[in-house]
């Protein structure tokens, strides 16, 4: 169970900082900065730089992402952005568009 | 996520602007502003440092700034709130501590006094979020000092912020608190509409 | 309240001027003016004043115009119609209460929360 939920009627405009799990299914625009998982649901607008230590995309993301573990880009979620992650999944049907930098 | 909800979690803080139309329930921190069509609730231990308007608003934390709720505002006994209330309807229980100035009456005058309020200082969050982007990102300290930026423009703020719908003259800082101008005989200076009518004999 | 060491002012009586006293004053009628009590003073539903007031203890009923303080404890009740400023280390405000003007209390912010910032 997330700690934070970012609801799916909700902007945010800034950044969010914490050491909790996330969830966004609503819109964040700024920066995202996470101790724990950060889930980008379906249907999420994200544009944001995100940094984790899981980062799971399911909706839409433009912004780079550190994850410290492993970045998972799920079946209808689309990625405009650089990933960097020492384990990173792209499943069959995402789009992704940027650099990938596994060498952490 | 079956209930529609948003909560920012106790170890989450928010700068920023958060709006939407679902309740928000804030248990970490959040500074900047908040606009909601609906309910706000600042949770014990939680601390919100920004201009809300809302419909309604639970506050059992920590609140700074001033407030615009259409519907209720509950401050319940662990409430610690600083600043202007406009609310047709303010329930205060035994043990809250608050200052400020509260208004039951034109809450849209109160609205604009808020949005013109903040439409003239710099947009805080985000100020914040351009400034941070640029060190290296490290998650801060769940209550961190508050940015230089924001502390700067604090000190050069002026102190007092005139009454919510009263008379305003060009404010740009950030939105202080009101300060306590100690008007002798106060009696009558602030009084409602309501109270004018009833000043019959019996 | 009933207590034969109460005051009353009657709902057909008008006080102009300065009520002091350490008895508990009940009001019903009107006063306008200074009240300063080292005791409990009670506005009843119907009971108007428009004073400038101080006492250890308030309970608001009616229509009040004034600053109030209160030593101990001051309590704005459903019927109450309040405006002015008021100061207490305990406030109370029932629903349905109207109330205008400011509230002066002692909030203690926890450590990083200035009123300057927000």
């Amino acid at each position: 169970m997330a700690n934070t939920v970012i609801g799916s009627s909700i902007v945010v405009d800034g950044e969010i900082s914490g050491e909790e799990p996330l969830v966004i299914l609503g819109t964040v625009k700024g920066k995202v900065v996470a101790a724990g998982h950060v889930s980008v649901e379906a249907g999420a607008t994200v544009e944001a730089d995100i940094e984790g230590q899981n980062v799971t995309v399911g909706g839409k993301l433009t912004g780079n992402v550190t994850a410290r573990e492993r970045l998972e880009l799920r079946p209808e979620s689309k990625m405009i952005g650089n990933a960097k992650a020492p384990r990173i999944v792209v499943a069959d049907g995402a789009t992704f568009k940027g650099n990938v930098d596994m060498d952490v | 996520m079956a209930d529609k909800e948003t909560v920012i979690g106790v170890e989450t803080r928010v700068s920023g602007e958060i709006r939407g139309g679902e309740d928000l329930v804030v248990k970490g921190r959040v500074d900047g502003k908040i606009q909601l069509s609906h309910a706000l609730t600042v949770e014990k231990g939680a601390v919100v440092q920004a201009d809300v308007d809302v419909r309604s608003l639970v506050v059992s934390g920590t609140l700074v700034g001033n407030t615009v709720a259409s519907e209720s505002v509950r401050l319940l006994a662990s409430a610690r709130v600083v600043g202007d209330l406009a609310s047709p309807r303010l329930i205060m229980e035994a043990g809250a501590a608050y200052r400020g100035r509260v208004d039951m009456g034109d809450i849209e005058a109160a609205r604009a006094a808020v949005a013109s309020r903040a439409a003239a200082k710099p947009a805080v969050g985000r100020t914040e979020v351009a400034r941070e982007s640029l060190a290296p990102s490290r998650v801060p300290p769940r209550v961190a000092a508050p940015p230089k930026t924001a502390v700067l423009a604090a000190k050069a703020a002026p102190r007092f912020v005139a009454p919510a719908g009263g008379e305003k003259s060009g404010e740009t800082g950030p939105a202080s608190p009101p300060a306590f101008p100690r008007v002798a005989g106060a009696v009558g200076a602030v009084a409602p509409p309501w109270a004018k009518k009833k000043v019959r004999r019996r | 309240m009933a207590s034969e060491d109460t005051c009353y002012i009657g709902s057909k009586t008008t006080v102009r001027g300065q009520v002091s006293g350490k008895q508990d004053l009940v009001v019903e009628g009107r006063i306008e003016g200074y009240v300063g009590l080292e005791s409990h003073l009670t506005v009843e539903e119907g009971g108007t004043v428009e004073a400038d007031v101080e006492a250890a203890v308030a309970t608001l009923r009616g229509e009040v115009r004034g600053p109030v303080t209160a030593q101990r404890s001051l309590c704005v009740e459903a019927s109450a119609r309040v405006a002015g400023r008021l100061k207490a280390p305990t406030i109370t405000i029932e629903d349905g209460a109207r109330f205008s003007g400011e509230i002066e209390m002692d909030v203690e912010l926890p450590a990083g929360v200035t009123p300057g910032n927000g």
